[in-house]
């Protein structure tokens, strides 16, 4: 629990560094993602206390076997159940089923996770890069507006859905993206796919034949 | 010990989502795609507890559960979504299938324009039945949809980050 609350804190921490670049950056009409690399800075910081703190954790345990005996204790009955499932004796064998209650492992909030914490972190970034993504490189989606224009006017026919949408917003600019993401070139007035662009199509395509679905968008 | 037992728990759950995935949404229609995400997710986020039960690591299974929660969340947003609505993949795609000849926005706008990407969308939408179609008109079903949370999330994220609402 402990590795898990310090990863939250070292993710807030760097979050809030992340927001006070992005707008010191935003202030000058720059928008790049290499702000992001705050998070790199954060991984670092998690697992170098992370390995400082399993290693003071061991380290303790060996020279005073109270100090770090709950974390321990709870490894070994942790062994003691993983052996009995599996039907492989524990090491040592020195642990009786008599020495294991039905609570002493399986509600502990105590055991000590330092891996998963900073699994627990970079899952945590990756989904906050997702949603800091998706409203810079796409604008709105047509899906979450025609919701919202429901959620705002009732009911609406189609004619006046399709009002608010124009091919100049939905198609243009999103080629005009492609290109400047070097996915297509634009050759007498004929758009074509650069190899980037036929190396992500085949990707895809694979991709939809496991699934056998027809194309999308 | 327990980190191994989360670990794997997760890779097993996020397993068993994928092989779901195939199978059922192989046999399923495209636009019925919604509502089998969210049976998907519900069926394989049974298997950390599964396996945690048996061996009594509650915790270790709730610690999975919330890992199999993010990863289901990020192949979903990041991958499946770009996959299956994304207007970009669709218009290169397009302009792949026209080959070396290549295509003109007038011939792109004839196959994929905003009626073609609407009428999609709606029938997404129908299906899943996140909205209705009563005497021509389309309404919402119910105030919260499926977009709601992630769409809060997107507001909320883009409120801190530029002070601005979106």
């Amino acid at each position: 629990m402990l590795y898990l609350a310090l990863n939250l804190f070292i993710f807030v921490v760097c979050s809030i560094l992340h927001i006070g670049i992005h707008r010191f950056f935003a202030k000058r009409g720059i928008f790049t993602l290499k702000t992001a690399f705050i998070f790199i800075l954060g991984l670092i910081v998690s697992i170098y206390i992370t390995t400082s703190l399993t290693l003071t954790n061991s380290m303790s345990f060996r020279a005073d076997p109270p100090a770090g005996g709950a974390v321990e204790e709870s490894s070994r009955v942790l062994w003691w159940k993983i052996s009995r499932l599996s039907g492989i004796p524990p090491d040592g064998g020195d642990l009786h089923s008599s020495d294991v209650t039905s609570d002493s492992v399986g509600m502990t909030w105590n055991v000590s996770i330092p891996y998963s914490g900073i699994i627990f972190y970079i899952l945590m970034v990756g989904v906050l890069i997702i949603f800091y993504t998706t409203p810079s490189f796409s604008n709105i989606s047509p899906s979450t507006m025609i919701l919202r224009l429901l959620k705002k006017n009732g009911k609406m026919s189609y004619q006046k859905l399709s009002g608010y949408f124009s091919d100049e917003s939905l198609i243009n600019l999103r080629l005009k993206d492609l290109h400047q993401d070097g996915l297509i070139f634009l050759e007498k007035d004929k758009f074509k796919v650069t190899p980037k662009g036929n190396r992500i199509v085949k990707t895809i395509d694979f991709y939809r034949k496991l699934f056998g679905w027809s194309v999308g968008g | 010990m327990m980190d191994k037992f989360i670990i794997i728990n997760t890779l097993i759950s996020i397993t068993v989502y994928f092989i779901l995935h195939i199978i059922i949404l192989r046999k399923n229609k495209q636009n019925e795609i919604f509502k089998w995400l969210v049976y998907l997710y519900l069926m394989a986020g049974f298997s950390p507890f599964l396996i945690g039960w048996r061996g009594g690591f509650i915790f270790g299974s709730f610690v999975s559960w919330i890992f199999y929660t993010f990863l289901v969340l990020i192949y979903v947003l990041a991958i499946l979504g770009v996959m299956e609505s994304s207007i970009r993949i669709r218009l290169l795609k397009e302009i792949y299938d026209a080959g070396i000849r290549g295509i003109s926005l007038k011939q792109i706008l004839k196959k994929y324009n905003k009626d073609v990407i609407l009428h999609k969308r709606l029938q997404r939408f129908l299906s899943a039945g996140e909205i209705s179609f009563y005497e021509g008109k389309y309404m919402l079903e119910n105030k919260f949809t499926a977009y709601t949370l992630p769409d809060l999330a997107i507001k909320s994220i883009w409120k801190l980050y530029t002070g601005e609402k979106l």
